[in-house]
């Protein structure tokens, strides 16, 4: 008797763990009160994005886009386009931010960043990529910030930024965006986080182990070596300067599995001195 | 970064154009075709007139959402690429923005083409004013409606805007993007009149009942300009079924897709149509860009065929091919 107790329990437990894992947040429209859904649920996934975002898609497709689930919803003259997207894991979520953000305008905390415009706002929390599109014309600022709050309790996940992004220094920088492929334009550096700054740029790449970083930064040697000069320099645990035609003054360092460095496009400025700080700040 | 190559210099100076003209020596001349010339040499760019714009592009544009780096594009001007293909939504304009950044200072050299999917005049050119801004420039070379794909997609506003876009001077050409449907909606544009180029979904993967041959050649005696995107039918990021109407199923189209070359094979199917002005591909790396310019030069072969598995045979794609 005992026995059968003892399964039921467990099967009652495991259903309930499926129940939990099966709840994954929706988009809806009466997450803010007084607003109504015009038009069907939509439900997009990788196979059928297309039809929806158009060439658009490519850029959700680059950074894991697993699905997608919206509703458009009304109130009075106004309608929210809102569309929440599944990447998979947080990093790709962020990604997709970094990828969709306007480097002029400020960013708010809502889940782990947001981004809130007069016609448009979005954020990144856990795995999970909320939008919303705002018509007619207008400024709609404060509604959208009541539905990123709202949106903001309702999806789960963590809200701490990923720590690379410490790393780079906030002064004179345009951009700081996860770059899914190809790093600087090179496919040795496969995925990693690239700034632009006034100067010229930044990135930090993340290899599986110091093993294949030091086989990265031998690719990087060759590739800068056929066209111009290579020598060492004395960053973090192997480094080295080049001049590139297209990125500039180099100098490309490797603390551990990662990968980083500068390439400089204006005078003044020393790409070893700059690695050297970039490098100090990244946690093995 | 002060040394540029001479390749821009070359571009700026017109030398290039007797490129372009030699390369546009097969369009009928009274209905009559006239005997393709010889390819040009491995490598070196191609040129067409854009329909009857008077706009010279390279045959191989660059497209897609955004480029991993700005630096991608400076080596594709190097390389001769003068045009280039973003959307007002691209990246939430952030593929506008590095374009406008990196083309600020030669702006003249390049053909820019943007695209609006605003379902209103009113929209349609106060995304026109925004994308300007973007792009830092004070004119679009072709402004496209982005995604119609039936001709309920586009009220008679939209191409209001266009038409006062185009008299405010504020874009030089008219146009439309489609992905489905394409025979029925060229063929509605041609009987309208009001559009100067259109940029179509165009592969090896699509079905002949689609007749896209016959509809790009219609459109080609009508005079519009053509240009051909997901060439590599979503192979960059994985073919999906949404890239358009696939005879078989897409993971066997991506396996084929996956066969080293099987990318600039692809692109170079949809080059062989002398009607197709120009094709823009996402490029992301150098080496991606370097493959692509080389097939841009080279004709499509028995071999180009066999890799990415279309039963139609070279002889018949060469007669085709520009």
């Amino acid at each position: 008797m005992m026995k059968l107790i003892y399964s039921l329990i467990l099967v009652l437990a495991a259903a309930g763990l499926l129940a939990a894992a099966d709840q994954a947040p929706v988009a809806a429209c009466n997450v803010v009160p007084g607003w109504s859904q015009t038009g069907p649920d939509r439900s997009y996934v990788a196979d059928n994005l297309f039809e929806y975002m158009d060439g658009n898609a490519e850029g959700y497709l680059t950074y894991g886009f697993v699905k997608m689930q919206g509703v458009t919803c009304k109130k009075g003259e106004v309608t929210f386009v809102v569309d929440l997207s599944d990447f998979g894991d947080a990093d790709s979520a962020y990604g997709m931010f970094t990828s969709n953000v306007d480097g002029r305008q400020p960013t708010q905390k809502i889940g782990m960043q947001g981004q809130i415009v007069p016609r448009r706002a979005f954020f990144a929390k856990g795995q999970y990529f909320l939008e919303i599109a705002a018509n007619p014309e207008g400024d709609h600022t404060a509604a959208l910030k009541e539905w990123m709050a709202a949106f903001d309790k309702l999806i789960p996940g963590s809200t701490t930024l990923p720590a690379a992004l410490a790393w780079f220094p906030t002064e004179q920088r345009q951009s700081l965006r996860l770059v899914p492929k190809s790093v600087f334009g090179i496919s040795a550096l496969k995925r990693g986080y690239a700034a632009q700054y006034d100067y010229g740029k930044a990135f930090v790449v993340q290899e599986a182990t110091p093993q294949s970083a030091g086989a990265v930064m031998t690719r990087l040697r060759t590739r800068f070596g056929a066209t111009g000069t290579v020598t060492p320099a004395e960053v973090a645990d192997e480094a080295f300067q080049a001049t590139d035609q297209y990125l500039g003054r180099l100098c490309v360092f490797r603390k551990g599995q990662y990968i980083g460095g500068y390439a400089i496009t204006q005078d003044g400025m020393d790409p070893i001195a700059l690695s050297k700080s970039l490098a100090g700040k990244v946690s093995k | 970064m002060a040394n540029r190559p001479s390749r821009r210099a070359f571009l700026a100076s017109g030398l290039a154009l007797p490129v372009a003209a030699s390369a546009n020596q097969t369009l009928p001349t009274g209905g009559r075709p006239v005997p393709a010339p010889p390819p040009p040499p491995s490598g070196q760019m191609v040129y067409s007139d854009l329909g009857r714009t008077g706009l010279k592009v390279s045959r191989l544009g660059m497209g897609g959402s955004a480029p991993s780096d700005p630096s991608v594009l400076d080596l594709a001007y190097d390389m001769g690429v003068n045009f280039f293909d973003t959307a007002r939504t691209y990246a939430t304009g952030n593929s506008e923005r590095m374009l406008g950044a990196a083309f600020k200072d030669r702006r003249k050299s390049v053909v820019i083409a943007t695209k609006t999917t605003a379902r209103t005049k009113d929209q349609a050119l106060r995304d026109l004013e925004t994308s300007l801004k973007e792009l830092g420039s004070d004119y679009i070379d072709i402004w496209h409606l982005h995604g119609r794909n039936v001709p309920a997609d586009i009220p008679d506003g939209l191409f209001e805007a266009q038409r006062l876009a185009k008299q405010q001077g504020k874009i030089r050409f008219s146009g439309v993007s489609m992905h489905f449907t394409m025979k029925d909606m060229i063929r509605h544009l041609m009987k309208i009149r009001r559009t100067d180029v259109i940029l179509t979904a165009y592969n090896f993967a699509m079905p002949p009942e689609m007749e896209m041959e016959k509809t790009l050649a219609a459109a080609r005696a009508a005079g519009i300009g053509i240009v051909a995107m997901r060439t590599m039918a979503g192979g960059f990021s994985g073919t999906r079924s949404g890239d358009g109407p696939y005879p078989g199923n897409p993971e066997a189209l991506t396996i084929r897709l996956k066969r080293p070359g099987a990318m600039v094979s692809a692109l170079k199917w949809a080059l062989r149509n002398r009607f197709v002005d120009s094709a823009v591909a996402g490029v992301t790396t150098p080496d991606q860009l370097t493959e692509n310019v080389a097939g841009v030069s080279a004709p499509f072969t028995d071999a180009d065929g066999k890799l990415i598995g279309v039963a139609e045979r070279a002889a018949r794609a060469q007669e085709l091919f520009a």
